[in-house]
């Protein structure tokens, strides 16, 4: 019989064989016996048990709370139900729900942690690369190899390359009080030190913009305040799907009911929009400061602010009140009336660029002015593009000059970080490495590392480095491929392993960055570990993330394999100082109960699992400047607020001016490269993801699928009808995704929601739709931070 | 009776490790030489085509190449290991249970029902993978073949009764779901063959076991084994 013969199993189908009878068993055992040794073949993966079965064991399902804790801004209330070492289902915070004290409830993500976490595809071994770097080839290690490995291979790169060889890449898959990229520059400084970065994916721009206006990133009251304005424009900000902080949406919708106008600015109807807007102003990215300069424009002519007042507390408003040492002219109301260039920045003016209509702009302008108090609430989205210090800058000055700083019901826009309760964390350790890059030019650092300086790339603490980047940590992130821009750049430089020539990448699952490692190792998720996390930037409670069960497989925590590297390299006390994971735990417990009178003992905030600070009253941010200057100034050079900043005049780049204005950005609408890729692309945070994470959970899938807004305008040019897959391409990189058509996006713009895992075919075309086969590693003027919704593209039926 | 036994016990184990552990040369060289599915072929009359490439995958395995040897290995790891997804899930979780992950219910039940027989798993490793539950077959027959050995028919019935319950309750549930998507996941003759010849074997041992059923009952009515 050929084996080419056709099965009578039905593939496929699940039809039930002819199979064979008893007859022919019988005949089987006959011939076997006697004649063939059927041996060699004992138990092998089951062993007896020693414990005895509780047949009655519904009882013994225990509830064990914990919380998100992968770098989304809520981590809410996510509790096991777990019974003998298995989560058999999850709910939420059920504590009373009460106008002050609402529920910590989960989303979509939180609720499918069982459908993410026990995913069958989770790595389960360590793994050593054998093929070409990124081809996807493993095979299969021990655990011994593994940290033996790594140890040596530190080692090496210690001793051929110097310490400033190794880096540990951003990634905040475990975000929390002992976070993996904490520990790996930790095990790293242990060994001798570390090429450390600063900033981060998220707002580059404001943290570093928003200091030269206020002298400090902490702008934000309380969101409880929010209920005490009249109005508020929502800038870019989307909490509906990016959950900030556990409570923003709640907290937006009590100051709504509670009468206050909500005006949204973004280029997308987004969900908050939906849910809150009583007014959508659609404006095309990058022109954000083209409708900030016309509103200034208005708020001047029209005399809508108190110009007494903003001269007292600001700098730089008007010729009177510049510092020492500017020449004529260089004041915003000199720029804003066009005495510095001649050109009016009147709405009409604004309308042409940012394509808000020059009436709207007017009683935008006027609506913000006057309505007070006002909160103009700035997201990380716009500051997430080429000009995003502008954007970031301009906020304030808007805010400063409608009197709304320091006040109940305001908002001083900026970063808006809330000086929230200090809980403490497990920090990376002394590093004696001096030089840090700007977080975004890692991938500069490693082809051109030694030629980068302070003043064109942001190098701080030294002038030069002194190697390139040569070893990576990649602990639970995807920033190494999936998350930084320009892909296929990336992962070219990546590939050449004479560049960087050891990566290791510790996840959950086999991402695109997964795929880049020479030693793959298998994570632990949230459920398999114990770690104390607190929310984004505003709302006050810490929550503790109950280990619920065992990892699986082979999976490991870091902490553990890394004190194993941590030994074979002789520096095994160092990475601990003697404590164990847990023994850190209450540490971090015992330094923020000595910052924190009330914070409860470990024990105790084990078993509650949240613990929410008890806020006497709604922090008002720059309260005690705006009431008593004189006595309390604001942490600038000058005392004041800088609207004209001597610093950054004397940087003296036309990209970064001492005022906020409109800057024309590269690839923005203006960019003659626009002839060619006539589509503004950004993107935006999906409700369905955090950053990457769970975009390989098909529930969400069918949530939200992964699609690319385009209005109906632009697809009508194209020829495309809603649900058409479409090639979307520049000189960068191309992808094929299915596009949504809808009135919900401004015309000339496009939108990818981030974090799709990279999938490419064997032409490269990214078959999923990630969003960063398109952006630019080209850095922002000031932050050197990433402009990844700033891109030109075209898109075409495929 | 007793050869029956082991010749199933022998099958189970057999298959349990084929698809739990990675091949070991000295084992397969062994089966090589035996071949035992050699003289199962000219009386199967199904499942001929999993028991075939069985056959001739053994009947190469003494000659076998290192090339050869290592795409065995690789194939293993390709379909049992990662990192890549598996082209088929291994456990029974993953097909019977709402969310069809990994860790859910049906894994404690097949865990309890381990337990029960006095065993448990020896790594960390979810109870229902395909070459455990398969396993566990085999140690509910080498029960039964002590009990033979003892005489204690009240208890072989008993064995019998709970592999009829195991397999019905749980192997019979998805491997044959599982078995169809490996089937059309390999090309290896090695992992074919046991992926098309499983479920089949698992059904025609149910009847088997019933027919082993009844003859306990009869020398039980008898007063004994002979």
């Amino acid at each position: 019989m050929s084996t080419n013969e056709p099965s009578n199993v039905t593939e496929g189908t699940g039809k039930i064989g002819t199979a064979f009878t008893r007859r022919t068993f019988l005949k089987w055992s006959a011939a076997l016996s006697g004649t063939v040794a059927l041996t060699g073949c004992g138990s092998l993966g089951l062993k007896a048990t020693s414990t005895s079965v509780d047949l009655e064991d519904d009882a013994s399902v225990k509830i064990i709370p914990t919380a998100g804790s992968n770098n989304c801004g809520g981590c809410c209330v996510v509790k096991g139900h777990v019974k003998d070492g298995i989560v058999i289902r999850l709910s939420t915070d059920d504590q009373p729900d009460e106008p002050n004290n609402p529920q910590i409830r989960a989303c979509v993500r939180g609720r499918s942690y069982r459908k993410t976490w026990f995913h069958p595809d989770r790595l389960k071994y360590p793994m050593k690369r054998v093929g070409k770097r990124g081809e996807g080839k493993f095979e299969r290690i021990s655990w011994e190899e593994a940290t033996s490995t790594i140890a040596s291979e530190m080692k090496r790169i210690r001793e051929k390359h110097g310490v400033e060889a190794r880096y540990a890449n951003y990634a905040w898959g475990i975000s929390a009080q002992i976070a993996g990229l904490s520990l790996a520059k930790r095990l790293l400084a242990s060994d001798g030190g570390f090429l450390d970065f600063y900033q981060n994916y998220s707002n580059a721009c404001t943290n570093n913009a928003t200091p030269y206006t206020f002298g400090t990133n902490d702008t934000g009251n309380s969101y409880e305040d929010w209920v005490n304005s009249k109005l508020i424009v929502l800038w870019g900000f989307n909490p509906a799907e990016v959950v900030f902080g556990g409570q923003s949406m709640y907290w937006l919708r009590r100051a709504k009911d509670n009468g206050a106008k909500i005006i949204v600015v973004d280029p997308r109807y987004s969900d908050t929009a939906v849910s809150l807007a009583d007014q959508w102003i659609p404006l095309l990215p990058t022109t954000d400061n083209a409708l900030m300069d016309a509103m200034t424009y208005v708020m001047i002519t029209e005399n809508l602010v108190d110009i007494a007042s903003i001269n007292r507390f600001c700098v730089g408003f008007d010729e009177e009140h510049m510092p020492a040492g500017v020449p004529a002219k260089q004041s915003l109301k000199a720029y804003i009336l066009g005495e510095s260039d001649g050109i009016p920045k009147s709405p009409e003016w604004g309308e042409k660029i940012c394509r808000v209509p020059a009436a709207t702009i007017r009683q935008f302008a006027r609506d913000y002015a006057l309505t007070k108090p006002a909160a103009l609430i700035q997201g990380w989205g716009p500051q997430r593009n080429a000009t995003g210090e502008q954007v970031a800058r301009g906020g304030t000055v808007l805010a400063a000059l409608t009197g709304n700083v320091g006040i109940k019901g305001g908002w001083a826009s900026g970063i808006a970080y809330s000086p929230t309760h200090d809980v403490a964390s497990l920090e990376s350790g002394t590093n004696p490495v001096e030089a840090k890059i700007p977080v975004f030019m890692w991938t500069d650092a490693v082809t051109r590392g030694t030629e980068m300086t302070k003043e064109k790339d942001g190098l701080r603490g030294v002038d030069h480095l002194k190697t390139n980047i040569k070893m990576i940590l990649n602990i639970a992130g995807n920033c190494l491929v999936n998350q930084h821009a320009d892909i296929n750049k990336t992962v070219k430089i990546l590939q050449d392993e004479s560049k960087v020539e050891f990566i290791v990448v510790s996840d959950v699952f086999m991402t695109p960055s997964a795929k880049f490692a020479d030693i793959l190792l298998p994570g632990n998720t949230v459920f398999e570990r114990d770690n104390i996390n607190v929310q984004w930037a505003f709302g006050d409670y810490a929550v503790f993330n109950n280990k619920l069960v065992d990892p699986p497989f082979e999976c490991r925590d870091e902490y553990d394999w890394m004190t194993e590297v941590a030994a074979k390299l002789g520096v095994k006390e160092k990475f601990t100082e003697g404590r164990t994971r847990e023994q850190w735990l209450q540490w971090i417990v015992a330094e923020t109960q000595k910052k924190n009178p009330g914070f409860p003992g470990y024990e105790d905030f084990k078993k509650m699992g949240i613990y929410k600070f008890k806020v006497d009253k709604p922090i008002i941010r720059f309260e005690k400047q705006i009431s008593d200057l004189a006595n309390n100034p604001f942490p600038t050079p000058s005392g004041k607020i800088e609207i004209y900043s001597k610093r950054l005049m004397d940087m003296n780049n036309p990209e970064i001016p001492a005022i906020p204005k409109h800057v024309i950005a590269h690839e923005g609408p203006q960019d003659p490269l626009k002839a060619k890729y006539p589509l503004q692309c950004m993107g935006w945070h999906y409700k369905r993801r955090t950053h990457s994470i769970h975009d390989n959970n098909p529930w969400l899938e069918e949530v939200a699928r992964q699609e690319m807004w385009m209005n109906i305008r632009d697809a009508e040019a194209r020829g495309l009808k809603d649900g058409d897959r479409v090639k979307v391409f520049n000189d960068r990189g191309a992808m094929m995704i299915p596009v949504k058509i809808t009135p919900r996006i401004v015309p000339g713009v496009v939108a990818i929601p981030q974090g799709a895992w990279y999938t490419p075919d064997d032409k490269g075309v990214d078959q999923r739709g990630c969003i960063n086969v398109l952006t630019s590693q080209r850095p922002t003027a000031l932050a050197k931070g990433n402009a990844q919704h700033t891109n030109l593209v075209e898109v075409q039926k495929a | 009776m007793s050869e029956i036994l082991h010749l199933r016990q022998w099958v189970y184990q057999f298959l349990g490790r084929s698809y739990y552990a990675g091949p070991i040369l000295e084992e397969f060289q062994e089966l090589g030489r035996s071949n035992p599915f050699q003289s199962l072929a000219v009386e199967a009359e199904g499942s001929q085509e999993g028991i075939q490439l069985l056959i001739n995958f053994f009947e190469k395995v003494p000659s076998v190449n290192t090339v050869e040897w290592k795409n065995l290995l690789e194939e293993y790891q390709r379909l049992f290991i990662g990192p890549l997804e598996l082209p088929a899930h291994p456990w029974e979780s993953v097909y019977l249970s709402r969310e069809h992950i990994i860790l859910d219910e049906h894994t404690l039940a097949v865990r309890k029902f381990y337990k029960q027989w006095g065993v448990e798993v020896v790594r960390n490793d979810p109870d229902d993978h395909v070459g455990l539950e398969l396993e566990f077959m085999a140690h509910l027959i080498s029960k039964g073949l002590e009990d033979l050995k003892q005489g204690d028919l009240e208890s072989l019935k008993n064995g019998l009764l709970a592999q009829k319950t195991f397999l019905n309750d749980h192997l019979l549930r998805w491997v044959r779901t599982y078995c169809i998507q490996l089937t059309t996941s390999t090309k290896h003759p090695f992992y074919r063959g046991i992926a098309l010849f499983t479920p089949d074997y698992l059904e025609a041992d149910l009847d088997f076991i019933d027919e082993l059923l009844t003859r306990v009952e009869k020398k039980h009515n008898e007063g004994g084994l002979n």
